[in-house]
């Protein structure tokens, strides 16, 4: 492809000269070749396109995302797949396939035969045209129907016999829901001999493309082959998208290729990563009616690299040149976004990324281009003329709870947005893009103030050119988040694991990955899944939690082995060979002879696997043999890049087996079965009670062990057994034969396995306990602590800190006295004000306004916005606050405030509050079970009788009108001003009392360099100032407060120097 | 008791026709003064670093600039076509990869095992960290900083003598990754000196550092000695007609204080409680009585010759550089004479027209620390060629927020550039291009090792003065 100078800066002349020149530097930047600089043909662009002969030449494609259209050219309207994919050489490719028509079944009337289907046909396509309105009309409706025979997927037949069921091709997509649900559902077909019959129907719902992937064995992310001669290629006068090579194929022509062996790889795909500045107004959140964009950072980086092949910013006024990133300056705000999508358009990335690029960045943009009337913007799809649109969706689910989102129209790219990977995968404190990129890349972020971001943009061509490194910065993190976490590994994984299309994973939810196995499965055993009405299901039956043994609280200052069941629900499914397709009937039950199937605890019937087998245990199966499999290969592998993939596999393949159960009781889901579910967990239930009774049967004194075991605690899938002895290796023993014996009772492919010893074992309730973790006698691995909440956010530091040591004194150094001492320590020194204030921040993010009750976050943002409305928080801001003392038996949200204020006015804190609000529940309930009724020692006592408070400094109040008398340093006596800085009495401890200030400064001093040379270093910038606001770092109070302190303390100091000598 | 002064020094110090009578004469009368004053006036910790780094550059980069000019664009790189185009900021380099050129900027060294705050509060413990003479590894990269923006400097040159905070100058080529190829560093080099007076007879300065007076490490009998030398109250009429020529006597910092070791938290403990107050204020009671032997030392030192009294580590003074003198009511008795003066460490004096400018040791420590250098004098030549008594300032050594003048530059080069608290006593002589003779000098700790260092105004050199009490 010949390089295209889409992107042109400021239309000045001299300028374009510059974007010449500037192409050229990209051009280097982008050559993956060392030695392959000099071909300028380049750009942005990707490799330059071989040239292709349709006639010799197999493509080999791996699809990333697929779509379908209405082919409307000919006569017939036509549906017309398509998929985007990129080649080895890492071209782009967008297949046309037709040939491939949607379909459903339903039950044929009773005696139907071939010959009348000609009949049903012509009737139901006589209705259709009836019903047809607007962009369902078309020229024929009904392609086809057949007779076939089939079953159906629920319930178990005692006949063991296909159904005679009927095939109805349809010519659209949209008419499948339109003949099943609207009229064979409704008994609206007239049939001569069969009259208004209600028809049961099956897979009218899937969705078309995933059909057509069904059908054709195409997995997500996989590869496709167009043999040579079988395809034909579009000349650029017939291209309709922007891809480099357009290909038309007829479905039957296309080879797909299972994900495994060769095909396992990966193209090389483009990501771009990008991040947007804009300019807000004080005060307020940037409102894309009114505050302009004035960034764009983009990162293009080729899948497996390590580098980055582009790096460019776009800026709204002048900005001085940045080393090794390209910066294009526009003067106005339209030609910059409109640039920006000639930009991306050129670069063709396959993956979009960013952080909150969903629903922040790409909002604001599509938003603020419609404001300005940028009509050349919202194209950033790969189809010409295809206006990029959003709308917002809620999604609901049970693992993360229902989000309200976006959905962009984007055809052929995959938008993977950071922030919604790092939600739905990890558990942290907080999802700000700083604290994320401490706790994985382990640094701290720059973190600029959008009220600074306008001062920067009104600036100088300097402060621009600042204000594009750190756009630049944070458009590279959610791409070295990408890498750092291999999320595009593992989600491509997934996708092949679970044939869906690689997008599908992060518009949609864990459904329809199972409902995906489910559909191709049963195509394969002949199966239908029938329709159901979605969603008007009751709530089902509740069933119980899986607490099962309550847990024996208490400290264990001795082994405690844990056994687990291995994938519990999988293997229970499987053992008992629990599936739709096997559920009998309650009708049926009288029909099925009894030694030929199961009873669970609920009381529902299963044939046994001997008679049929469940689709679903063979699902089952397939993933964790497939696991198993991926885990043997990933331990030869060598090559990085492909234990990556094979990481991502067996990931994948391991979530995706435990999702089947909840997609079994999902209730509006796509085939809930709470028979199926409450089965499970029943049985999950019964099998920790039995193994608790085998575990205290068998492992007695009586049997010849040394002691009598017991079972202190069992959870959904695993059991805690305190056997009595006294050292690691005798309860790993024990354990591991425990295991054995046990799984030996149970059917296969249950089994217990033997994992790691707590010792010691802090059990504080159910789910919530703390152990120092064994899995080999000699050290022990870690501290594993369960729903200890240290790490949420309306907690302060203090509390997760002072959790954390006393767990790791009790666990690690065994000291119980230890940790009440340093409990009671830190318990005293908060009394006397000395814990550092960053410990004692509590932060809340501001939403809407709607708050019925008076929240301290929300009451302290309208005290800051009196203060100072340009400096206060807005909505959407993070709020961070301490508790203050306020006037007596104020309420705690009026006692909030923000911690600068705190530190510049030296305001006293509420160490009461801290104590009896934050600290007091957390180690009540570690030290309960340790101390019993004597916790309290804790809270009280000789460690809390000395309480300092600070004095508010600064003239407020009656101290307005009054002078201050100066007193003696030492004896606090009033003294003359002559004295100055002793009375006479002291005079002779002067040395000493000022050699204890020069203390204290040096010491502030010592804190002062260390800390502002450290926020330099994060900031990357030695000869500017550090604007970085980030209240997530851990020093940003601290550095604030050394200042304060220095310039007090320097004062005491000061009274000094005058002294005659 | 047997007391020895051991001379190891050359016997032609000892002029043995001269034969001075008790109470001795001091060598003629000495000017002193001091050419660079290091005392705040300000104490302004609102400022930011980055005022130090702008400070610096701008005072360096023209001084950097010529040097340029002269090595890299001089004739002889014309003629053979190798003479780069001179930038006068990083950003100016532009993105061409062809242009040789060359640029000025303040070095910035990212480095592994340099100690990181933050770290702190990691959550994971850290299980012993050691304590490391030298913090660098080959991960380390280098980067070249001034006001326009930061390059990292790649190339083959063997850069991990430098230091975070130098100015230098590189010739060089941008590389497509946005790196820049360096072929040649550039450094300030030495500033101009005064011309040294020539002095008609010897005149000795002793420089003495870590006495750590009343300290258990120090050996009391030792100082005594000390103190009775330098008053002329010891040893052979030789010895005292050396004495008898020594014009100042500099206490190079530790008068009283020790280093304090490196690690004083429990690893693993997270710096949960402000560290403020709590700070070892008990200790303060423990210097007291050092600082009343050391008033009594220098009372008696005060009579017969002039002190300079540097502060350093572990004495009660500020913490950043430049450490302020110590306060007067800490040397109550010592203080009311005239001789006896506090001082700024670092300190710069001129006597009898003789530059001397040294530090307690923080300066050449960090670069030590920081660089793969391994000899003190190695370091202060490298300061003295980077025109800069303390580069690692503030980045890695505690140094006060300067406004518009970065007071560590050197203005003019000193004739003595010494340095106290190292571990041993070493000298050498450094010329620079345009006939700069600077005496570099390593100041022994004297309460490790009973010596001071003695330096000859006149021939500029200098040898060891050993103490040693033998019972």
């Amino acid at each position: 492809m010949k390089r295209a100078n889409v992107v042109s800066p400021t239309g000045q002349n001299a300028k374009r000269a510059k974007t010449e020149e500037e192409s050229e530097f990209l051009v280097q930047l982008a050559s993956d070749d060392e030695n392959d600089v000099a071909s300028g043909e380049k750009a942005w662009s990707r490799p330059v396109m071989a040239i292709v002969n349709a006639s010799t030449d197999d493509l080999h494609i791996q699809q990333l995302d697929l779509d379908h259209y209405i082919d409307e050219t000919k006569n017939q309207r036509e549906p017309v797949v398509r998929i985007y994919g990129v080649m080895k050489s890492g071209n782009s490719v967008t297949c046309h396939v037709r040939g491939f028509r949607p379909y459903f079944y339903c039950v044929a009337p009773p005696n139907f035969r071939e010959a009348d289907c000609a009949e049903f046909r012509s009737a139901l396509e006589r209705v259709m045209a009836e019903r047809a309105q607007g962009n369902s009309k078309c020229s024929t409706y009904v392609l086809a129907v057949e007779l076939v025979h089939r079953r159906s997927l629920m319930y178990y037949e005692p006949e063991d016999k296909d159904r005679p069921m009927l095939r109805v091709t349809v010519a659209l997509p949209r008419h499948c829901s339109l003949a099943a649900k609207q009229i064979l559902g409704r008994g609206a077909l007239d049939l001569p001999r069969y009259g208004r019959l209600t028809y049961e129907t099956f897979e009218s719902s899937v969705d078309f493309v995933l059909r057509f992937m069904i059908d054709n064995n195409l997995y997500g992310a996989s590869w496709v082959t167009t043999p040579a001669g079988k395809y034909k290629l579009r000349n650029p006068s017939q291209m309709n998208s922007t891809l480099q090579y357009e290909l038309d194929i007829e479905c039957s022509n296309l080879i797909c290729h299972l994900p495994q062996a060769e095909w396992l790889d990966v193209a090389p795909l483009r990501i771009l990563s990008f991040d947007i500045e804009c300019a807000g107004r004080k005060g307020v959140f940037p409102d894309p009616k009114m505050d302009p964009v004035i960034q764009i950072a983009s990162y293009v980086t080729i899948f497996g690299k390590s580098v980055p092949c582009v790096r460019c910013v776009f800026t709204l006024n002048t900005c001085s040149p940045i080393v090794g990133a390209q910066v294009l300056s526009f003067q106005n705000e339209r030609e910059l976004l409109e640039a920006w999508t000639a930009f991306v358009t050129e670069i063709d990335p396959d993956v979009l990324t960013g952080y909150n690029i969903i629903n922040f960045d790409l909002p604001y943009l599509l938003d603020r281009a419609e404001t300005l009337k940028a009509t050349k913007f919202p194209y950033l799809g790969r189809v010409r003329n295809s206006k990029t649109t959003m709308r917002d969706t809620t999604m609901s689910s049970s693992n993360f709870g229902t989000h309200e989102s976006k959905v962009f129209t984007m055809e052929g790219r995959v938008i993977m947005d950071m922030l919604q990977v790092i939600t739905r995968d990890y558990k942290l404190r907080s999802y700000t893009l700083n604290s994320v990129c401490a706790d994985f890349l382990g640094e701290q972020k720059e973190d600029v103030h959008h009220s600074i971001i306008t001062d920067l943009q009104n600036g100088n061509e300097d402060t621009r050119r600042r204000l594009a490194v750190y756009c630049l910065k944070d458009a590279y993190l959610p791409q070295r988040l990408m890498d750092k976490l291999m999320s595009l590994y593992n989600y491509m994984e997934m996708s092949r694991v679970t044939g869906i299309p690689l997008g599908w994973l992060f518009a949609r939810g864990q459904m329809i990955k199972v409902a995906s196995l489910l559909f191709r499965k049963s195509k394969d055993k002949n199966y239908l899944v029938p329709d159901t009405e979605g969603g008007s299901q009751s709530s089902g039956p509740q069933f119980e939690g899986a607490i099962v043994v309550q847990p024996k609280r208490g400290y264990y200052n001795e082994p405690i082995a844990t056994l687990d069941f291995a994938s519990l629900y999988p293997s229970i499914m499987m053992a008992h060979n629990l599936c739709y397709s096997t559920l009998i009937r309650k009708s049926d039950v009288p029909k099925v002879d009894p030694a030929t199937y199961t009873t669970t605890p609920t009381g529902d019937r299963f044939v046994k696997s001997e008679v049929k087998t469940g689709i679903l245990s063979e699902i089952l199966r397939e993933l964790l043999s497939a696991r198993k499999r991926a885990k043997a290969d990933l331990k030869k592998e060598t090559d990085p890049f492909k234990k990556a993939v094979l990481d991502g596999r067996q990931l994948a393949l391991k979530i995706s087996a435990n999702s089947v159960y909840g997609f079994t009781g999902a209730t509006v889901g796509k085939l809930p079965c709470m028979e199926i579910s409450a089965s499970v967990t029943s049985f999950g239930r019964e099998m920790i009670e039995k193994t608790k009774s085998l575990v205290e049967t068998t492992y007695t004194r009586a049997n010849g062990y040394s002691n009598d075991a017991v079972v202190i605690y069992g959870d959904t899938d695993s059991v805690m057994i305190k056997f009595n002895v006294p050292d690691v290796a005798t309860a790993m023993k024990l354990g591991e034969e425990a295991a054995d014996k046990i799984t030996q009772v149970f059917l296969d492919p249950i089994k217990l396995e033997f994992e790691k010893v707590y010792y010691p074992y802090l059990l504080i309730n159910k789910k919530r306990y703390s152990g120092l973790l064994w899995t080999n006698p000699k050290k022990w691995d870690k501290i594993d602590t369960k729903g200890i909440e240290t790490v949420r956010r309306d907690n302060c530091q203090l509390v997760a800190l002072v959790v954390e040591e006393c767990l790791r004194k009790l666990l690690i150094d065994r000291d119980t006295e230890g940790a009440k001492e340093f409990t009671k320590q830190i318990i005293a020194q908060l009394l006397q004000n000395k814990i550092d204030l960053s410990m004692l921040v509590v932060s809340k993010a501001l939403s809407k306004e709607t708050y019925t009750a008076a929240q301290p976050h929300v009451v302290l943002a309208a005290k800051m916005r009196e203060r100072d409305p340009g400096s206060a928080p807005s909505i959407g801001d993070r709020v961070p606050y301490v508790i203050t003392q306020g006037a007596k038996g104020a309420n705690a949200y009026e006692k909030a405030e923000d911690p600068l204020y705190v530190l510049e006015h030296n305001l006293p804190i509420d160490t009461q509050y801290y104590l009896e609000h934050m600290l007091k529940n957390p180690l009540e309930r570690i030290f309960e079970p340790i101390m019993g009724e004597k916790t309290r020692e804790l809270f009280a006592g000789e460690h809390t009788r000395k309480v300092v408070k600070p004095t508010r400094t600064g003239n407020h109040g009656i101290m307005a009108f009054a002078k201050r008398q100066l007193t003696c340093l030492n004896c606090k006596a009033p003294i003359s001003e002559a004295e100055k800085t002793l009375c006479k009495y002291c005079r002779d401890h002067e040395a000493e009392l000022y050699v204890e200030k020069m203390k204290s400064i040096a010491n502030l001093e010592k804190e002062f360099a260390s800390l502002w040379t450290q926020c330099q270093r994060c900031s990357g910038c030695l000869h500017q100032d550090v604007l970085c606001t980030s209240q997530d770092c851990p020093i940003f109070y601290r550095r604030k407060k050394v200042q304060k302190d220095i310039s007090l303390t320097r004062e005491v100091l000061s009274r000094f120097d005058s002294t005659n000598w | 008791v047997k007391s020895r002064v051991s001379k190891m020094a050359r016997t032609d110090y000892f002029p043995t026709s001269c034969d001075v009578s008790l109470p001795m004469d001091r060598a003629g009368p000495v000017k002193a003064s001091q050419p660079q004053n290091f005392l705040l006036t300000e104490g302004d910790f609102k400022r930011q670093y980055s005022h130090v780094y702008h400070a610096r550059i701008a005072k360096l980069r023209p001084i950097v600039t010529k040097r340029m000019n002269k090595e890299w664009m001089n004739e002889q790189a014309e003629a053979e076509g190798n003479q780069p185009e001179l930038k006068d900021r990083i950003l100016r380099l532009g993105d061409d990869t062809k242009v040789h050129a060359c640029v000025c900027g303040t070095i910035y060294k990212e480095m592994k095992l340099k100690p990181c705050v933050l770290a702190e509060y990691a959550k994971k413990t850290q299980d012993g960290t050691d304590i490391l003479d030298h913090l660098v590894s080959d991960s380390d990269i280098l980067e070249l900083e001034d006001e326009s923006g930061r390059v990292e400097l790649t190339g083959t040159i063997k850069h991990q003598k430098f230091v975070t905070g130098m100015v230098v100058g590189v010739r060089g080529r941008l590389t497509k990754d946005g790196s820049f190829h360096v072929e040649e560093f550039c450094l300030p080099g030495v500033p101009p000196q005064p011309t040294l007076p020539t002095l008609g007879e010897d005149q000795f300065v002793v420089i003495a550092s870590g006495l750590q007076v009343g300290r258990p490490a120090t050996d009391l009998l030792r100082l005594q000695l000390l103190a009775d030398f330098l008053a002329g109250h010891l040893g052979s009429s030789q010895d005292i007609s050396f004495a008898s020529r020594i014009v100042r006597v500099i206490l190079a910092g530790g008068v009283v204080g020790e280093k304090e070791p490196e690690l004083e938290k429990e690893p693993g403990q997270p710096p949960i409680i402000s560290r403020m107050k709590e700070v070892r204020v008990n200790r303060a009671k423990e210097i007291i009585d050092p600082l009343r032997h050391l008033d009594v030392f220098l009372t008696e030192l005060a009579s017969s010759v002039n002190v300079d009294v540097m502060p350093g580590e572990g004495d009660p003074a500020n913490f950043c550089l430049p450490q302020q003198p110590l306060h007067p009511c800490l040397l109550p008795s010592a203080a009311s004479y005239n001789t006896v003066s506090t001082v700024c460490n670092p300190h710069a004096v001129e006597v009898s027209g003789v530059r001397l400018l040294g530090t307690s040791g923080e300066n050449v420590d960090d670069i030590l620390k920081y660089s793969v250098l391994e000899d003190p004098l190695d370091a202060l030549e490298l300061s003295l060629q980077s025109n800069h008594i303390a580069p690692t300032a503030p980045d890695t050594l505690g140094c006060y927020p300067f406004g518009e003048k970065d007071r560590f530059v050197i203005e003019s080069t000193p004739h003595v550039y010494f340095v106290g608290n190292q571990r041993s006593f070493s000298c050498r002589r450094f010329t620079g291009p345009e006939k700069q003779s600077v005496l570099l000098l390593s100041v022994p700790n004297f309460a490790s090792s009973g010596m001071v260092a003695c330096v000859n105004l006149r021939t500029l050199e200098a040898h060891p003065l050993c103490f040693d009490a033998l019972l």
